[in-house]
């Protein structure tokens, strides 16, 4: 109280004087100061770098138009469309791959870890091997290496192989129907989304009054209403089947094998590591649980399922986020065997434009972008499973 | 950007060196001896064998030079330069002649302080298509999946090309040609994209040869010249007309085999200029007389010397194409020889 009355007597110069005598403040000043003038002498040597080139910069040249093809894209994309475009598609490619690889690591990862802890010594040991081979070899010798055996192993497309009647498999790719677009999908759609919010908000209700709704008619309060509208069109359904025309099977879903190289390196990758972060998460969980669970006449199974498991992914989350963060980033490796992600797009709008510093920005603000998105999503996740105290 | 830095690098010293210099010709005549930057391990371009001998295309153009100025091919010191390395190796006067199939370009010419001879080899962008596939035609490739080098201009011309004919193509991108070209002989693609000559080279190396169709015709341009410093015009001159006499022994049948014939019994007057027979046009250039009889005793006619290392008479196979004489169809022609 009474240093407060003082220094509050003293002048506002001398009071910042004072403050300016800390050690600590004068450290922080320069430290500031120093990363100011580093990021301005970037900005520098970059506009000068550009300047030299006598062209514009700026990100103006996403608007021109991109003179190239880029093979496989899940919008679409032709020679003549925008550079922005290109990059959409360069994005939307790396988030096909990151989604497919999280999703399948995970499942495998968590097969691996329960192996190694299986009573069986035999899986116990082959999932020991699995897990040393597959994450001490480098992901892009095991790319180079998936690539490569499909493209040798595959039959070319005239010698397709076709176990069911419209299913094609070749070197080019996995061929199967697709289900025709109608326009009855896009209403349907629409009742779904529409069934699954009253579901939610009569769930909602009922909670408040401490009511539950049983899950068959919550099951049918959300397919409910697309199934309505199907049938209110006349059950509108046709197959797009591939069929070879000219060089290639035409219509129907193509899986390339330059996709589905990139799915299986990096699933069969990552899992190894996940394999070794789940199984540390359940060693993690605390003996007595497991024991307690057994004295209360609970079979093995069910420990796990239901007292195991649950308390795992407290455990787990953190480093599950960072191995779904390095999936995600090492999907820029798929430069090497052709898949048109956004590190190749970069990199052919870079040999076109001389935009290299833009389009490197470009390439690190996406990954950027998507890592924070997927931490944001695991860390909400990582809030619900805390334990809750109370 | 570090390709701009090497130009930059390679015309200071460049400059240095012409300002240095008096007219190449006398030099190299004074030393006895040619230097001449190449490749050595792309047969029927530039290579050197297990027997330490040199042989190709870009690699005779040398040996006819070393005819022209000294009577017989083989005063010339090779040197395997790589593509980096082949300006700086110019510009320093490491040495005296670059040819390495060097695309002729405008810049190239106006600002790193070079002069190209020729162009020697009129190509362009081609195709290599399975022949399982039986596509004859550019027109023929609609829908067709496309092996490209990634990064590269090929791969903006092709969709140029397609764009431009209303057809459409998948591409599947390579990063180096070793990948590029197993990709296609996988049959991931039905074609492969690059110039015809390489195109043929990579064939040639398959126990399948026979399965791929390269098409004559080509997409985009890329005419390739041997090069060398500004400065010496007499040196310039006598490599330029060595070409273009090359290509009018050509139109006026003079070959390997008859030019000792042609010397001793020709009455065409055209034939006995070009062979010194008449006048002293090879003596006022700085060289002798005979200088042409020299160079096709050592490489041939134009013809010989593009057909014995990439076209009929070579395994390679390469059409003439655009390299075939102007009264044949091609575009090849030499000022007159008056």
């Amino acid at each position: 109280m009474r240093s407060g009355a003082l220094s509050g007597s003293l002048p506002f110069g001398a009071r910042l004087a004072g403050r300016m005598r800390q050690r600590e403040v004068q450290a922080q000043i320069v430290f500031c100061v120093l990363l100011a003038a580093l990021v301005w002498g970037f900005i520098q040597a970059a506009s000068g770098i550009e300047g030299r080139g006598g062209a514009q910069s700026g990100f103006g040249f996403l608007r021109e138009h991109a003179s190239f093809e880029l093979g496989e894209s899940l919008i679409p994309f032709q020679a003549g469309d925008t550079y922005f475009r290109a990059f959409l598609v360069g994005l939307l490619n790396t988030v096909k791959v990151a989604v497919c690889g999280i999703i399948l690591s995970t499942i495998l990862g968590l097969v691996i870890a329960l192996g190694q802890l299986s009573p069986s010594i035999l899986a116990a040991r082959l999932c020991r091997l699995y897990v040393e081979v597959f994450r001490n070899m480098p992901l892009l010798l095991q790319l180079i290496f998936w690539h490569t055996f499909l493209l040798r192993g595959l039959p070319a497309v005239r010698q397709a192989l076709s176990p069911v009647e419209g299913v094609y498999l070749t070197n080019r790719g996995l061929y199967v129907p697709a289900i025709a677009p109608d326009p009855a999908y896009l209403p349907m759609l629409l009742a779904l989304v529409a069934g699954l919010a009253l579901s939610i908000l009569l769930r909602h209700m009922a909670r408040q009054r401490d009511g539950v709704i049983a899950p068959k008619w919550r099951l049918a309060m959300i397919f409910g209403p697309p199934l309505a509208v199907f049938l209110a069109y006349g059950a509108p359904f046709s197959l797009d089947m591939p069929a070879l025309a000219g060089f290639n099977f035409k219509g129907g879903w193509t899986l390339t094998p330059e996709f589905a190289a990139m799915v299986i390196g990096l699933t069969l990758y990552t899992a190894a590591f996940n394999a070794e972060i789940i199984r540390a998460g359940i060693q993690g969980v605390a003996k007595g649980q497991t024991e307690a669970g057994l004295s209360l006449g609970l079979r093995r199974s069910q420990i796990m399922r239901l007292i195991v498991i649950p308390q795992t992914f407290r455990i787990i989350t953190p480093p599950m986020t960072n191995s779904y963060l390095s999936l995600t980033k090492e999907s820029s490796l798929a430069v090497a065997i052709g898949y048109p992600e956004v590190v190749r797009v970069a990199n052919i709008t870079l040999s076109e434009t001389n935009r290299s510093i833009e389009c490197i920005a470009l390439i690190m603000i996406i990954y950027l972008m998507l890592s924070l998105l997927i931490s944001a999503l695991l860390n909400v996740v990582n809030a619900r499973v805390q334990m809750q105290h109370r | 950007m570090r390709r701009r830095l090497l130009n930059v690098v390679a015309a200071v010293i460049g400059l240095a060196a012409t300002s240095a210099s008096a007219e190449l010709l006398d030099e190299i005549k004074a030393r006895g001896e040619l230097t001449c930057g190449t490749m050595d391990y792309l047969a029927g371009i530039g290579f050197l064998d297990d027997a330490g001998n040199w042989s190709g295309f870009d690699v005779d153009f040398c040996k006819a030079a070393s005819a022209a100025i000294f009577g017989t091919p083989d005063k010339v010191k090779f040197v395997a330069v790589t593509g980096a390395q082949k300006f700086p190796a110019l510009a320093s006067g490491e040495i005296d002649i670059l040819s390495r199939s060097v695309t002729a370009t405008i810049s190239r010419d106006t600002t790193l302080g070079f002069s190209y001879i020729g162009p020697n080899m009129m190509t362009g962008q081609g195709l290599m298509v399975h022949k399982s596939t039986g596509a004859t035609d550019y027109d023929q490739m609609d829908g067709a999946t496309i092996c490209v080098l990634a990064g590269t201009v090929t791969e903006r011309y092709l969709a140029d090309y397609f764009k431009a004919k209303g057809m459409s193509f998948t591409p599947v991108a390579a990063e180096n040609g070793d990948q590029l070209f197993s990709m296609y002989f996988d049959n991931r693609c039905d074609a492969v994209t690059m110039e015809p000559p390489y195109l043929a080279i990579r064939r040639q190396k398959m126990s399948t040869a026979e399965e791929h169709v390269i098409f004559e015709d080509v997409i985009a341009k890329s005419y390739e010249a041997p090069m060398i410093r500004e400065g010496s015009p007499r040196f310039y001159k006598l490599l330029q007309w060595m070409h273009y006499g090359m290509v009018t022994a050509e139109e006026l049948g003079v070959t390997k085999a008859n030019v000792d014939e042609m010397v001793a019994s020709s009455t065409d007057p055209r034939v006995q200029r070009l062979l010194g027979v008449e006048g002293t046009i090879g003596a006022d250039m700085g060289t002798t007389n005979d200088w042409m009889v020299n160079v096709i005793k050592a490489v041939g006619n134009y013809g010989e010397f593009y057909d014995n290392n990439l076209g009929a008479n070579s395994p390679l196979q390469v059409p003439r194409g655009l390299n075939a004489l102007l009264r044949d169809g091609g575009a090849l022609t030499a000022p007159g020889w008056q």
